[in-house]
């Protein structure tokens, strides 16, 4: 009882908030339309194809079948990206559709733990104590709405680096050619994640 | 420590910026931004340590004969001063028991000083000394991006002792008994139940011992005399270096010769006797003759560890020198092997020319319970050996007395059969 308890927990709260980023993801589909080499049609279809692979390896804990539908998702988004032309896309748009799919990742990733667990837990044919049952639904409830709010922090803070991008870009483009701007911002981006390692 | 999912982002960030780089594309560029922003925002983030957990566990009971449920406590104490949240505690357990209630793997949230008691139980059904943990934590960071691992190496053991079984005992006929009252005949006069033989009245005899006809036919009081019945020293040696290896067939014989002295081992001390123990497999071990409950504890103890296999010293080399420095000499012996290799023929000659009486219990399986059918050449080979155990039987049964044990067949029905045989064992030439 108590690992079904725990179980349909843990795939409503995941569904619950993956819904959250699958919608912004989808609703964001069709949001290059202008000279797009794809149709809004067959994308809005891939990617709903791609959500509902997510969601069904969330739900058979297929953690191969998860991270490929995110990784076609990103795919199907770079894709766009790249045979779009560049007028016709809204860079603070672009942003929240990538941060909804690396934060469908980081819901998964989340749960990791707790499915480690069921899986034991249905492996060695134990059970969940109420004590250990409280502290699954304490995490689960604590470290999902730390990642919900870091969604947002995560949204504003890109798109005040890509406000101050776009000023030292309009800065620094009567000195520097753009591959040397962009050949800057690889470095700043390298140097960054490099530091935001902990020792 | 970087997770996978860090690994993962991170090479999708390199990816995106070596697309960006080479098509010059500003667009993608930015896709780089919410990756940055989450690098940057899990470093600012970052999880406790595992440093400051305290893992102490406590097993009940630690002993079980048999089989048992061993119930493990796991006090887990966070003695940071940061709030640990989604610490995984998985403590190991050995590969020989298994879960019986709740689960060895917990997902724990503690505030700093706060004490979580953690419990499940292990069955374990095999014969050993275990041992459980360590205990591996892992923590992770609010995004999951970076882990903290650490292991508390807090072993703690249990023991399962070998399951004993209620035997009548043997019939035993030591050439030397102890003078203290016991259950073996010791060959001399005095108090008993066993007839001894006939000696004149003496003042002081009690009136019911005197023999009425014996004394009509001699015309003077004759008293019946009886054989006193004393305590004596027994060693118990046990064979587990079995032919067999490490197969089931091998492994049963092993069982039933640690059970087989075991169970010998509590019926013999609780008649008061000294029981010693030789115990030659994978390792060798021993225990000097001594008397009590201890001393079943120290035999039970060392019967637990008992293994089938081979060391480089044979049997006969280590029987020959440990036997006069553990044993009295004259005492009773009790090998038990299987009698299935040649040297086990020799360190029972040498054991028996050193004077030590002879007992030998021999558990052996026969036809298709041993090997399982359709292997042709095994149920052969079986053969083979079972036809020279038989010529080691007959050689063995001129100097000892044999007991050839099915060990399908409970131990107390066959040595209940075996008293009935009375071989009277040849002195050796």
């Amino acid at each position: 009882m108590a690992y079904q308890a725990a179980r349909t927990k843990m795939n409503v709260l995941l569904i619950a908030s993956s819904l959250v980023s699958i919608a912004i993801a989808l609703s964001l589909v069709g949001s290059f339309p202008e000279g797009s080499p794809i149709p809004s049609e067959a994308s809005a279809t891939v990617s709903i194809a791609l959500a509902f692979g997510y969601i069904c390896g969330v739900l058979t804990r297929k953690s191969r079948v998860t991270i490929a539908s995110i990784v076609g998702l990103i795919v199907q988004l770079l894709h766009e990206t790249i045979f779009t032309p560049p007028d016709a896309i809204n860079p603070g748009i672009l942003l929240l559709r990538f941060i909804s799919i690396v934060f469908l990742f980081q819901f998964f990733n989340v749960l990791t733990p707790v499915s480690r667990i069921l899986h034991d837990l249905r492996q060695k044919k134990g059970e969940l104590s109420s004590v250990a049952l409280r502290h699954i639904n304490t995490y689960l409830k604590d470290r999902l709405a730390r990642v919900a709010g870091l969604l947002i922090l995560n949204y504003l803070l890109s798109l005040a680096l890509l406000m101050l991008g776009g000023t030292l870009g309009l800065f620094l483009g009567d000195f520097l050619p753009s591959s040397l701007q962009l050949a800057l911002v690889a470095t700043c981006s390298v140097a960054l994640a490099l530091w935001s390692e902990p020792e | 420590m970087r997770s996978p999912q860090l690994s993962l982002l991170l090479v999708l960030s390199f990816l995106i910026l070596s697309v960006g780089l080479i098509l010059q594309s500003q667009l993608l560029m930015i896709l780089i931004l919410p990756l940055l922003s989450l690098f940057f925002l899990s470093s600012l983030y970052p999880s406790a340590t595992t440093e400051g957990v305290r893992v102490r566990r406590k097993l009940s009971p630690r002993m079980s004969v048999g089989k048992g449920q061993i119930r493990v406590e796991l006090e887990v104490t966070n003695l940071g001063r940061r709030r640990v949240e989604g610490l995984e505690v998985y403590d190991e357990v050995p590969e020989e028991a298994r879960i019986e209630k709740g689960l060895n793997h917990f997902l724990l949230c503690l505030n700093p000083e706060e004490t979580q008691t953690l419990t499940y139980t292990l069955q374990c059904d095999k014969r050993g000394h275990h041992r459980v943990g360590p205990t591996r934590l892992r923590l992770r960071d609010s995004l999951g991006l970076h882990v903290h691992e650490n292991i508390a190496k807090e072993v703690s053991a249990f023991s399962i002792l070998p399951e004993v079984e209620r035997v009548g005992g043997p019939e035993l006929k030591p050439k030397r008994t102890g003078v203290w009252p016991g259950t073996i005949s010791s060959r001399r006069s005095g108090e008993g139940i066993e007839f001894y033989g006939l000696r004149y009245y003496l003042p002081g005899d009690e009136p019911r011992r005197i023999n009425w006809k014996a004394s009509a036919r001699l015309s003077a009081l004759v008293a019946n005399e009886f054989e006193s019945e004393k305590v004596t020293d027994i060693a118990l040696v046990i064979e587990a270096g079995t032919i067999f290896g490490d197969s089931p067939v091998g492994r049963l014989v092993v069982e039933s010769e640690v059970k087989a002295a075991a169970s010998l081992a509590a019926y013999l001390l609780r008649q008061g006797n000294r029981v010693g123990l030789i115990a030659y497999g994978k390792t060798r071990t021993w225990v000097p003759l001594d008397f009590g409950k201890k001393q079943l504890l120290r035999i039970m103890n060392h019967l637990t560890s008992v293994k089938a296999g081979r060391t480089m010293l044979s049997m006969d080399y280590v029987v020959n020198l440990l036997a006069p420095i553990l044993f009295a000499p004259r005492s009773q012996v009790i090998v038990i092997s299987p009698l299935a290799t040649p040297e086990i023929k020799m360190t029972v000659q040498s054991l028996a020319m050193m004077g030590y009486r002879m007992l030998v219990i021999s558990p052996f399986l026969r036809g298709g319970h041993a090997l399982g059918d359709g292997d042709e050449a095994a149920e052969m080979a079986l053969r083979i050996l079972a036809i020279e155990r038989q010529n080691v039987i007959l050689e063995l049964s001129r100097i000892s007395r044999v007991v050839d044990w099915n060990p399908l067949v409970p131990l107390s029905a066959t040595l209940k059969g075996a008293r009935r045989w009375r071989i009277k064992p040849q002195e050796p030439r």
